[in-house]
């Protein structure tokens, strides 16, 4: 085995989840033609587990178009990508968790495009506390 | 949190399943080899998420199983050093927080890390933040917390001579004293591959309910 690059690329938990059903939905199709398929127990445990966490996340809720239309809004303001990375996974509900994904978030944004973000990201990203 | 890793890798398929479409094939034997194990310095590795390319299948003398070098890419869970991640807390100590996530238990929150004035109750078995009001941080509470360090340790068998001189080494060393509170202080001192240690201090951070 060789590692060619241990950081190729980042990924969202929304991908993650995607890929999960994705390999879900094969599985059961494969299954239906008699074919037999292999089911080991680590993968079908790691994939029970991380189905689990997700689930419990705003990537249940998003999709490809949510994400897309955010990504959109969000790059008018001067974003690192692992900062747009962290606030679609964790899509905060408030602007004191904004402040915790963004760095010196006071120095770099004023107080009403800190609002209009964490709009932006309840209209599109399904945040925790809203829907429930 | 999740990362994609490129790796190529020499895949030994069994006749017996030479039935299979090679990538099916392919695809399930490097699911077999690499799904929910730890790599060193590359992270706890999930599942195969594509394959790039795929080489001929060569035939040893001896053995029937066709071998392929593949190239093929894995999600990884590897969250950078800043990385703010939500996970339930599972047990408190005088040292600190265990937290875990679904799929990845290792994750320790030492006392130092936590906001000033946290203190532990010990009849409550919980860690309490005196602000205004006393807010609890208790087991299974949902926590935001922020990535601080990552631990890597080998786990390849160490010769008989080695052992004792590694217990040595480290046993002035901080990374193993934190792993073994990582362990709740098991007498088996065998330190998990890959585990993270978390703090909870800045503004935003502790239970999601706190703030949202």
């Amino acid at each position: 085995m060789k590692v060619e690059n241990p950081r190729d690329k980042l990924i969202s938990n929304y991908e993650v989840l995607d890929h999960i059903h994705d390999i879900k939905r094969r599985q059961k199709r494969s299954a239906s033609k008699h074919r037999a398929i292999q089911r080991t127990e680590n993968l079908e445990t790691i994939l029970l587990e991380l189905q689990g966490y997700l689930k419990g996340t705003p990537a249940a809720k998003q999709t490809a178009e949510d994400l897309r239309e955010f990504l959109q809004q969000i790059s008018a303001y001067e974003l690192e990508k692992a900062e747009k990375l962290q606030l679609i996974n964790v899509a905060p509900g408030s602007e004191a968790a904004l402040h915790s994904l963004i760095e010196e978030c006071d120095q770099r944004f004023t107080d009403e495009e800190r609002q209009h973000m964490v709009a932006l990201v309840a209209q599109s990203l399904h945040p925790d506390g809203q829907s429930q | 949190m999740f990362i994609l890793s490129k790796f190529s890798d020499l895949i030994r398929i069994e006749p017996s399943k030479f039935s299979k479409r090679t990538e099916d094939a392919l695809e399930d034997e490097i699911n077999a080899k690499y799904a929910n194990k730890v790599l060193q310095d590359v992270g706890l590795c999930l599942c195969l998420y594509d394959i790039l390319e795929v080489g001929d299948g060569l035939i040893r003398h001896g053995d029937g199983s066709a071998y392929i070098k593949t190239v093929f890419r894995l999600i990884v869970f590897r969250p950078f050093v800043g990385e703010v991640l939500v996970g339930w807390i599972s047990s408190c100590s005088e040292e600190g927080i265990r937290v875990r996530m679904d799929f990845f238990d290792d994750i320790f929150l030492p006392k130092e890390y936590l906001f000033e004035g946290c203190i532990f109750v010990p009849s409550e078995q919980a860690w309490v933040w005196r602000t205004e009001h006393d807010l609890y941080l208790d087991t299974n509470e949902k926590i935001r917390f922020k990535v601080e360090q990552e631990i890597f340790t080998d786990q390849s068998p160490q010769g008989p001579k080695n052992i004792l001189a590694a217990e040595n080494n480290n046993a002035g060393d901080e990374n193993a004293q934190q792993q073994m509170l990582l362990q709740g202080g098991s007498a088996q001192n065998v330190a998990p591959p890959y585990s993270l240690v978390v703090s909870c201090q800045t503004y935003g951070m502790g239970l999601v309910t706190w703030w949202d």
